[in-house]
């Protein structure tokens, strides 16, 4: 291996080490399994090209998730103002590693979405943008939402350009144009988000503090504003004291809060969304909406899959606060007493956004209109990822914390339990769907909550979490 | 009733394959102030946590007020004060919100207190109503100790609570140890690597080496006892770094 490779793979590898719930090794585990099992799917029922096209786009995508999630938090860590300035040449590779990274990512997408379609414009424009979006946020550039703009002016023009142009941006046109021009402006985001030292680096790291979710110890740990929905019920269960709010607050900032926050700006998002393409102010993308609707619509319930799956991790970051809080005489000295009552406050808190994500999933749905069975349906699809309710109960004290992505397979995996079933029963004996997946998601969601509080009620006290791992 | 406030018998506990406390016997009496004093990875933070039940020792019995840890009362619970080596907690709170956070844990809190101890440790308004996690290293472990006198504790165990601080602020947070904390017969153990700062507030100290408190006594007595051990002959007096050197080689 060449020196500037074996440089490249050691800042690979550090970047990522730096991200504590992010599993490298799982993530390769899943790219790998999840490539072979599209692309053997797609060279068993679509066109002979289509497994290639498989083939080529899944580890692209898993490339750039693990460069967006994994690397580039970790990579901002290593570029600190003194290894910047002092270190011979890191800046340099790090930049250099970035932007290959990326280029191979969006290129390697790119060639894939080519073997089947002839517009993959607009696909490639989108995973560019997003990705460089990500990158210019991550690392705290305060002009970094530019880069979204041309991504919500292609949604709003796009059925409005002259034909000509709308194939020459969609096709391979576009295609090439897009990597003649992403190539230099990956490089200049690539060079901004890594400065060397002085003070906009310095006011940059300030920033990444202050607002960003990877640079942060807690998660959604942002200011915690006098109006906000996170100071009113800090203020609440204050003046309540009932202890299970209480003990909650040891966690970091309310989590329901921060849920309501972010399903308010998703309904607004997809909202106004289905509401333009209902008025027709998105020609084309009515059929599409109607299509797709209800798929839209459930991916608000992953606001909640993705909190459950999060549970433990958020119990890893906080452990100097637990130890304080175990002291207080607000709550049970005992293991199964104190073991219960988080048990009980982290089952409420769940069950809380559930509700909302539900809710949330239900209006929109309403507003798309869905009506009659359409939306009993969809009320089934909610119920469907009750099972997940589960992932925050276990042994704290004793367990590990997996990684996020393994976390959130295991609250995929749950959810997904109840449609297999009724679709088995379906194939099987003739049986109704919705009445076998729903008993089944309900009987599941009862059973490894009643066992999990039980294996709670047994264990030793809670808190700090891991300390006997 | 005991006299002693903190007694530990046998405690053993191990991380991995290290044993870190070995058979640890050690007792504080009622308003000792005694400092606790081991090399780097001695094993401090892990006494300290177990002492509270912070941790589950492999070994052994611990009981504080005189009652065994397992079976803490509220009250007595409610009569401990700690302030852990790490100050930077509850981050995404403001001083504000994390006191009165705390107020509502525990039964009892000056408020007269805290807000003395703010204004005179430099919190000012600004100050109260930003994050933690944009205060100073110094600012955190200023407000990290003011929660933990803010409930009157009879027991407070501090764990390298001056280590973030400049001269001025270690003068002022040793200043309130010895004028109020120590008055009030208040048991305190902490820890630090400043010397001289122990050797302003503790009466006793002792020496944490190989998972045991190998020395252990009132510092002038120690110092005392050292010196006649050199020989006899009276010549320069021991330091404590001296005495910290020797005790834990």
């Amino acid at each position: 291996m060449s020196r500037s490779l074996a440089q490249y793979w050691l800042l690979w590898r550090a970047a990522l080490g730096f991200t504590r719930a992010f599993s490298p090794r799982l993530l390769l585990l899943l790219a790998v399994f999840t490539t072979l099992v599209s692309t053997g799917i797609a060279a068993i029922s679509a066109s002979s090209a289509a497994w290639l096209s498989w083939a080529l786009c899944t580890p692209a995508g898993f490339l750039l998730l693990a460069w967006s999630l994994g690397y580039l938090p970790g990579a901002l860590k290593l570029n600190t103002p003194a290894n910047a300035q002092l270190v011979p040449g890191l800046r340099r590779r790090l930049v250099e590693l970035t932007l290959l990274v990326w280029l191979l990512g969006i290129g390697v997408l790119g060639a894939g979405m080519l073997v089947t379609t002839k517009a993959p414009g607009p696909g490639l424009w989108l995973a560019a943008f997003l990705t460089l979006g990500v990158a210019g946020m991550t690392s705290g550039i305060r002009i970094a939402w530019l880069i979204y703009l041309p991504l919500l002016a292609g949604v709003v023009l796009h059925q409005r350009l002259p034909r000509p142009l709308l194939l020459a941006v969609d096709g391979l046109l576009g295609s090439h144009l897009a990597l003649a021009l992403l190539a230099p402006l990956g490089a200049l985001t690539t060079l901004a988000i890594f400065p060397q030292a002085g003070k906009r680096h310095w006011d940059m790291l300030a920033k990444q503090a202050g607002s960003s979710a990877f640079g942060a110890r807690t998660v959604l740990d942002q200011e915690p504003g006098r109006f906000s929905w996170d100071g009113l019920l800090l203020r609440r269960a204050l003046a309540q004291r009932r202890p299970g709010p209480l003990l909650m607050r040891a966690l970091g900032r309310s989590l329901p809060a921060a849920a309501a926050n972010g399903l308010a700006f998703a309904a607004l998002g997809i909202g106004a969304v289905i509401y333009l393409a209902q008025r027709g102010l998105l020609p084309g993308m009515t059929s599409y909406f109607a299509q797709l609707s209800w798929v839209t619509i459930s991916g608000v319930l992953l606001v909640f899959v993705f909190q459950a799956g999060m549970a433990p991790a958020w119990l890893a970051r906080t452990t100097g606060e637990q130890a304080l809080v175990r002291l207080a005489p607000a709550f049970p000295a005992g293991a199964a007493g104190f073991n219960e009552l988080l048990a009980r406050a982290q089952l409420r808190q769940s069950l809380t956004i559930w509700l909302m994500a539900s809710s949330a999933a239900l209006m929109l749905g309403l507003a798309s209109g869905m009506e009659g069975s359409a939306l009993w349906q969809q009320a089934g699809v909610c119920c469907m990822t009750l099972p997940t309710l589960a992932l925050a109960l276990r042994d704290h004290a004793r367990s590990s914390v997996w990684p996020i992505f393994g976390m959130w397979a295991i609250a995929f995996a749950l959810s997904y339990i109840g449609p297999m079933v009724g679709i088995a029963a379906y194939a099987a004996f003739g049986l109704p769907f919705w009445p076998v997946a729903l008993i089944t998601a309900f009987a599941l969601t009862a059973v490894l909550v009643v066992k999990r509080l039980r294996l709670m009620r047994a264990a030793p006290i809670a808190f700090p979490a891991g300390r006997l791992n | 009733m005991t006299s002693s406030l903190i007694q530990m018998r046998g405690v053993a506990m191990r991380f991995g394959g290290k044993t870190v406390l070995d058979g640890l016997d050690w007792e504080v009496r009622r308003g000792q102030v005694i400092g606790l004093l081991g090399r780097n990875g001695a094993g401090k933070s892990t006494l300290m946590e177990c002492m509270l039940g912070l941790r589950e020792v492999d070994a052994g019995a611990i009981a504080l007020f005189g009652e065994p840890l397992g079976a803490l009362s509220d009250a007595n619970r409610a009569r401990i004060g700690y302030v852990p080596q790490k100050s930077d907690l509850f981050e995404w709170m403001t001083p504000r919100q994390m006191l009165a956070y705390f107020k509502a844990l525990y039964p009892r809190w000056n408020d007269e207190r805290v807000a003395t101890l703010l204004t005179r440790w430099g919190f000012d308004v600004l100050d109260l109503n930003k994050p933690i996690r944009r205060l100073s290293g110094g600012e955190r472990q200023r407000l990290s100790i003011i929660r933990a006198l803010a409930h009157d504790p009879a027991l407070l165990v501090l764990d390298e609570p001056v280590s973030a601080l400049d001269p001025a602020g270690r003068r002022a947070f040793l200043g309130e140890l010895i004028d109020e904390v120590v008055e009030r017969g208040t048991t305190i153990v902490f820890s630090t690597h400043i010397l001289t700062d122990l050797e302003r507030v503790a009466l006793d100290v002792a020496f944490l080496k190989d998972g045991k408190i190998v020395l252990q006594g009132p510092l002038d007595d120690l110092l005392e006892g050292a010196h006649q051990a050199q020989g006899g002959v009276r010549t320069d007096s021991l330091s404590l770094e001296q005495l910290f050197l020797e005790a834990t080689q």
